[in-house]
């Protein structure tokens, strides 16, 4: 499992793209540790289209910095089927966000 | 995007890093990997065919003909598709088909997990292909969705589209079955980073051309319409569609798109309609755990599900391992003629000779004699179809009590002399039991005789050379009359069933974790002495599944020269029951099928005057079928 460590202002972004097994019945899910409220995550955008039939898609996600800032937060990702919580996740991430302290609101707040 | 001068994972971070891009690298590449191109778009001659290219096809000439399936020849006249005149009636198809279970009979294999490998297509295919093969031949006939996906070289990951899939089998000799090559996975511990990328290397077994389900064609259909009239005549349909992120959320219901996030695309097998809640009904792969068991609804026209042509298929022709159990003696059904289900009967002819018969599997069914070959039978002989290249295979006792094999090699249409083995105190004029079991691939050959001093004797040859016959041992005693009634049960061990000289029947296994033991077990009988050999097969009834056992169907000759049916209930462990009494003047029940005539069950009895003679059972009982010739 890789795990990856980023530096963020207060409203930056971070985009990840992650492979999407959507074909077989995969979803990306994530778990925010530590200062849960110094980052927001949103899946940006769908795969485009006209991949064969089963193939995996590149999806794109975007960690984003939340102001104040001046915190760490762990984002653990997981390539999970929903109906089969027993099962070990076919992949996994884990992005370790720390947010600079802001010196107030910053752009692309909310 | 990278450019094209980058090459590596490792050249396109350095790449991002110095440009300050504000995305990142697929984050399980190592920098020494080469950066994915992943196709965009189909590629030039790429296999999916759009809906509209598709159109309307010639329903009357493809299916305007009676179907193996008699529900199905009454749903095609009902459309007006036979007889070859006047237009199709429209508004004849019924507001709602569900395969899954048409006319009180299941259709369709059960829910499958194509996990963790990107083989929807492979998964669709091969569903179309078992219900096919249920549908027209009404038999199970598991498929192997890794011979497809295996054979076409493709990586787990791989995508591609059921068209692909069904050229492949089309043009390989059919879709074999799972213990012939089976759907395999990447290994459990194998990083995610290379799953996507493993392959299995294909090496099926070398019997292979006798395992398959064979497919002369397949039909693609762009018109939603006729595609819910094939679903009415034909059977089901393979269709792909996009999937976005709250498909993986559907229930009960019907799909409707409501997110804009494609998460790739997908295919299934459509197995039904319903008119009234505007949907598809079609079989996942993902396991019983999404939607309904596996099973789901989605709209018409929904995330373009209908901008494809859907897949049909018909004119299936299963193999002799997918039908070993549902024959015996001296008579099996074939994948022989049009419809791939003509009957084959060996019988005993002037000079102790083998006479082979045929029976065309089209109206009007007459039978018609074929070659003969041998000089020392002295009863009748036990037939079968292998997986050595669907051969025939034949099996006598010889006018000096030993055992003698023929085949009839496909490849160069001619019989050849199999040679003479056995115990030289086989009963002479009796029949002996024969089947190919799962000991090995090709499996062995598996044979009891009767012995001149009422005992049963085991012979199996191991197929592979140097082909030799090995000598199984004896065992049981007092038994009167032994013949065609022997079954490889799904748990692998042998059943029999033979008379006794009290007239009563008792069926006898052999117990293969301890030592291949051979035990007794039930009694069973009327108290009318059977005066032959009983014929035994494992049917179709009560197998509910593909992996359930169907009901033991006998038939023995008793005195009187009637014909006594007797089944046990193997799914329920019901006891041995009388079914029916039928016939007249029969000496002995020589051969025993169950084919592709609606669950039917047939019957050759050779009768006092030295005549064969056919019975069948339908839904309404036995009947008396025409004297074929004589013996």
């Amino acid at each position: 499992m890789e795990v990856r460590s980023v530096v963020l202002s207060p409203g930056e972004p971070y985009e990840l793209r992650l492979i999407g097994r959507g074909a077989r019945g995969y979803v990306w899910t994530w778990q925010v540790t530590g200062d849960v409220d110094v980052v927001s995550v949103t899946q940006a955008a769908g795969a485009a289209g006209g991949a064969p039939p089963g193939a995996a898609v590149e999806l794109s996600y975007v960690v984003r910095a939340r102001p104040p800032g001046g915190g760490r937060a762990r984002i653990r990702f997981a390539q999970v089927r929903p109906p089969y919580p027993d099962e070990a996740p076919y992949d996994e991430f884990v992005l370790d966000v720390e947010v600079r302290p802001g010196a107030g609101d910053a752009d692309g707040a909310g | 995007m990278p450019q094209e001068s980058v090459q590596s994972v490792g050249e396109l971070r350095a790449q991002l890093s110095a440009r300050g891009a504000r995305w990142s690298v697929l984050e399980h590449l190592a920098d020494e990997e080469p950066v994915p191109r992943p196709s965009l778009g189909l590629e030039p001659g790429a296999n999916l065919t759009p809906a509209a290219e598709a159109g309307t096809i010639d329903l009357r000439a493809l299916i305007g003909h009676a179907s193996g399936n008699p529900h199905l020849t009454r749903r095609r006249a009902a459309h007006g598709l036979l007889g070859g005149a006047g237009d199709p009636v429209f508004g004849a198809r019924p507001a709602a088909v569900d395969w899954r279970n048409r006319w009180g009979w299941p259709w369709i294999t059960k829910v499958k997990d194509q996990n963790p490998c990107g083989s929807c297509w492979a998964f669709g295919a091969a569903g179309l292909v078992e219900s096919m093969a249920r549908i027209e031949h009404d038999v199970w006939a598991e498929r192997s969705e890794g011979d497809v996906h295996d054979g076409l070289r493709f990586s787990c990951g791989q995508g591609s589209n059921p068209e692909t899939a069904l050229d492949w089998i089309t043009a390989n000799g059919g879709l074999a079955d799972p213990d012939c090559w089976p759907y395999s996975i990447p290994p459990a511990g194998l990083p995610a980073a290379r799953r996507d990328a493993w392959r299995a290397e294909y090496t099926p077994s070398w019997d292979r051309s006798g395992r398959t389900v064979r497919v002369t064609d397949y039909v693609r259909l762009g018109d939603v319409e006729q595609q819910k009239v094939w679903l009415d005549t034909v059977g089901p349909l393979t269709a792909c569609f996009d999937v976005y992120d709250d498909f993986f959320g559907l229930g009960s219901g019907v799909y409707h798109r409501t997110s804009d996030r494609l998460a790739g695309g997908h295919c299934v097998l459509v197995v039904g309609y319903d008119d009234a809640a505007g949907c598809w009904l079609f079989k996942n792969s993902w396991g019983t755990g999404y939607h309904v068991g596996g099973y789901g609804r989605i709209a018409y026209g929904e995330v373009d599900i209908d901008h494809w042509a859907k897949c049909g298929l018909r004119g299936t022709n299963p193999d002799p391992w997918t039908k070993r159990r549902l024959h015996t003696g001296n008579v099996y059904e074939s994948g022989n003629g049009r419809a791939h289900r003509n009957f084959e009967l060996l019988a005993t002819t002037t000079g102790a000779r083998l006479q082979h018969w045929w029976r065309e599997g089209d109206a009007p069914f007459a039978w018609a004699r074929a070659g003969a070959f041998g000089n020392d039978a002295s009863g009748q002989p036990a037939f079968t179809g292998t997986t050595y290249n669907r051969n025939m295979e034949s099996l006598h006792v010889t006018t000096g009590g030993r055992l003698r094999h023929w085949y009839y090699e496909q490849s160069a249409a001619v019989w050849r002399d199999g040679g003479v083995f056995g115990p030289g105190d086989a009963a002479v004029g009796s029949t002996p039991a024969f089947i190919q079991s799962d000991y090995g691939k090709p499996g062995n050959f598996e044979v009891v005789v009767r012995t001149a001093d009422g005992r049963l004797n085991h012979w199996w040859r191991i197929n592979g050379a140097p082909w030799t016959w090995n000598d199984g041992g004896r065992f049981a005693s007092g038994i009167a009359h032994y013949g065609p009634a022997l079954v490889q049960t799904r748990s692998r061990h042998l059943d029999l069933v033979a008379a006794r000289t009290d007239g009563l029947m008792q069926l006898w296994w052999r117990d293969d974790p301890d030592g291949f033991a051979w035990r007794a077990g039930e009694v069973f009988g009327s108290g009318t002495p059977a005066i032959s050999a009983p014929c035994l097969i494992e049917g179709q009834y009560g197998a509910a599944d593909e992996d359930t056992a169907g009901n033991y169907e006998l038939c023995v000759a008793v005195a009187g020269g009637r014909v006594e049916h007797w089944w046990r209930g193997n799914a329920g462990g019901s006891p041995w029951r009388r079914g029916a009494v039928f016939g007249h003047d029969v000496a002995s029940v020589t051969g025993m099928l169950q084919g592709s005539f609606g669950f039917n069950l047939e019957v050759v009895v050779l009768r006092t005057d030295r005549r064969l003679q056919h019975y069948w059972r339908d839904g309404a009982g036995w009947h008396e079928g025409p004297v074929i010739g004589p013996v």
